[in-house]
C-alpha cells in the first residue's frame, strides 16, 4: 500500500512573528493537516487562520473551559479561529484537517482541534465557500506567537 | 522530502520517518446508497483511519449524522456517546444498545457544494481479546447552520474488523462522497 501522511514543510519561529504562511501548497494530495505547537509571546491572542481575503469563512464550534460547555458559530468572516484566548506563557497546539482541498467541485471544509493548558479545548468545523483548490494557508493571531513556536504543514494521499 | 513552498519565517527540516501511515482504499459514492464498504481490510496494521466528505440527497439545509458499522453487524451492538455543538448550545449524548457507532454529523442534507467532512479512527481492530472502539471527529457547516461532534464508540463483539461501512440513515450518499481508509502501523 503507498506510504503517505509526508511533512511538506515546517516553520519554527526564530523570533517572534504574528503570522506564518504555507503558499504554493501543492495539489496532488487528498488532505493537509497543519499541527501548530506554540505559545502566545507577551500577550494573550486569538489564534485563526485565513484562506483568502474574502469574507466567505463561517465555522461551527464546540468547547469545554473547565467551568463551561458551549457551543456557537460565526458567518461571512476571512477568518476562523477559535473562540477562547490563549494566554501567554501556555503552549498551546492546534491540529487542523483541510478535507479534500484541491478538489473544485465542493466548496472547503475543515476540522479543528484546539487544545490550552491554561483554558480548554475546543472542537470546530469550518466552511470556505469556494470551490477553487486551496494553495496557500494563512496562520496567525492578534499578538505575536513566541520563540520556538512551531507550524508544520502535512499532506495525506488517497489511494 | 526537501521544502518546496514559499515561506515567510524562519524554516527548518523537521525530522520524520514516512512509512507508518499507508493508504488502503477509496470510495466515492455514485447516488444509489446510504452506506459505503471497505470490506477484505488487510489484518497487517494496528489501526484504521477513515478521512472524508460527504453529502446525502435530503433536501434539507441541513447536517445528517455519519454512523460507523463493523464486519456488517446491523444488528443493536453498538453504544455512542460524545458531546456536539450546534452552533447555539453544546449537548451530550449517549445511547446504548444502537445499530451503529456515530461520528458525528459528518453530512450535508441536500445537494449543491456544501460537504460535512469526518475524520474517523478504529483503533486496534485486528486485537480479539476486546470489543473494538471508534473515534469520530465531524461535522458540517454551511454559513449559519451546522454541527461539530467528538463521539465515540464501541462495537459489543471481539472479532477482528475486515469490513467497515461509512452509514447515512436519512438519504442515499451523493457523488460528490468520498471517503478513504487508511492503515497506521504500530511497533
Amino acid at each position: 500500500m503507498p506510504k503517505t501522511y509526508e511533512p511538506i514543510a515546517t516553520q519554527t519561529l526564530g523570533s517572534a512573528a504574528a503570522s506564518v504562511t504555507f503558499s504554493s501548497i501543492p495539489s496532488t494530495y487528498t488532505d493537509l493537516v497543519l499541527v501548530v505547537n506554540a505559545k502566545a509571546q507577551s500577550s494573550d491572542l486569538y489564534p485563526q487562520y485565513k484562506l483568502n481575503t474574502s469574507t466567505t469563512l463561517s465555522r461551527t464550534y464546540v468547547y469545554g473551559d473547565g467551568t463551561t460547555a458551549g457551543s456557537g458559530r460565526s458567518s461571512d468572516n476571512y477568518i476562523v479561529g477559535t473562540n477562547q484566548v490563549y494566554a501567554s506563557g501556555f503552549l498551546f497546539n492546534a491540529i487542523c484537517h483541510f478535507m479534500n482541498y484541491a478538489n473544485t467541485t465542493t466548496y472547503k471544509t475543515v476540522l479543528v482541534r484546539n487544545n490550552n493548558a491554561s483554558r480548554g479545548s475546543e472542537g470546530l468545523v469550518s466552511m470556505w465557500r469556494s470551490t477553487d483548490a486551496i494553495n496557500s494557508i494563512e496562520y496567525y493571531a492578534s499578538g505575536n506567537f513566541d520563540v520556538g513556536s512551531t507550524f508544520t504543514l502535512y499532506g495525506i494521499k488517497a489511494a | 522530502m526537501s521544502p518546496i513552498l514559499g515561506v515567510w519565517a524562519s524554516a527548518q527540516q523537521s525530522a520524520f520517518v514516512v512509512g507508518d501511515y499507508e493508504s488502503i482504499a477509496t470510495i466515492t459514492a455514485n447516488g444509489t446508497s446510504q452506506s459505503l464498504t471497505f470490506s477484505s481490510i488487510p489484518q497487517t496494521y494496528t489501526h484504521l483511519q477513515i478521512r472524508g466528505i460527504a453529502q446525502a440527497s435530503y433536501s434539507s439545509n441541513d447536517y445528517g449524522s455519519i454512523g460507523v458499522r463493523l464486519n456488517g453487524d446491523t444488528g443493536s451492538n453498538y453504544t455512542r456517546h460524545g458531546i456536539k455543538g450546534n452552533g447555539t448550545s453544546a449537548t451530550s449524548f449517549g445511547i446504548t444498545s444502537t445499530t451503529f457507532a456515530e461520528c458525528g454529523d459528518g453530512a450535508y442534507l441536500n445537494t449543491g457544494t456544501t460537504v460535512g467532512t469526518s475524520v474517523i479512527t478504529i483503533l486496534d481492530y485486528t486485537n480479539t481479546n476486546k470489543n473494538t472502539t471508534v473515534r469520530g471527529f465531524s461535522g458540517t457547516d454551511n454559513n449559519g447552520i451546522g454541527s461539530i461532534a467528538l463521539g465515540s464508540g464501541l462495537w459489543l463483539n471481539t472479532a477482528a474488523i475486515t469490513s467497515v461501512t461509512i452509514y447515512q440513515q436519512n438519504a442515499n450518499f451523493t457523488d460528490k462522497t468520498t471517503f478513504a481508509l487508511y492503515g497506521i502501523k504500530g511497533n
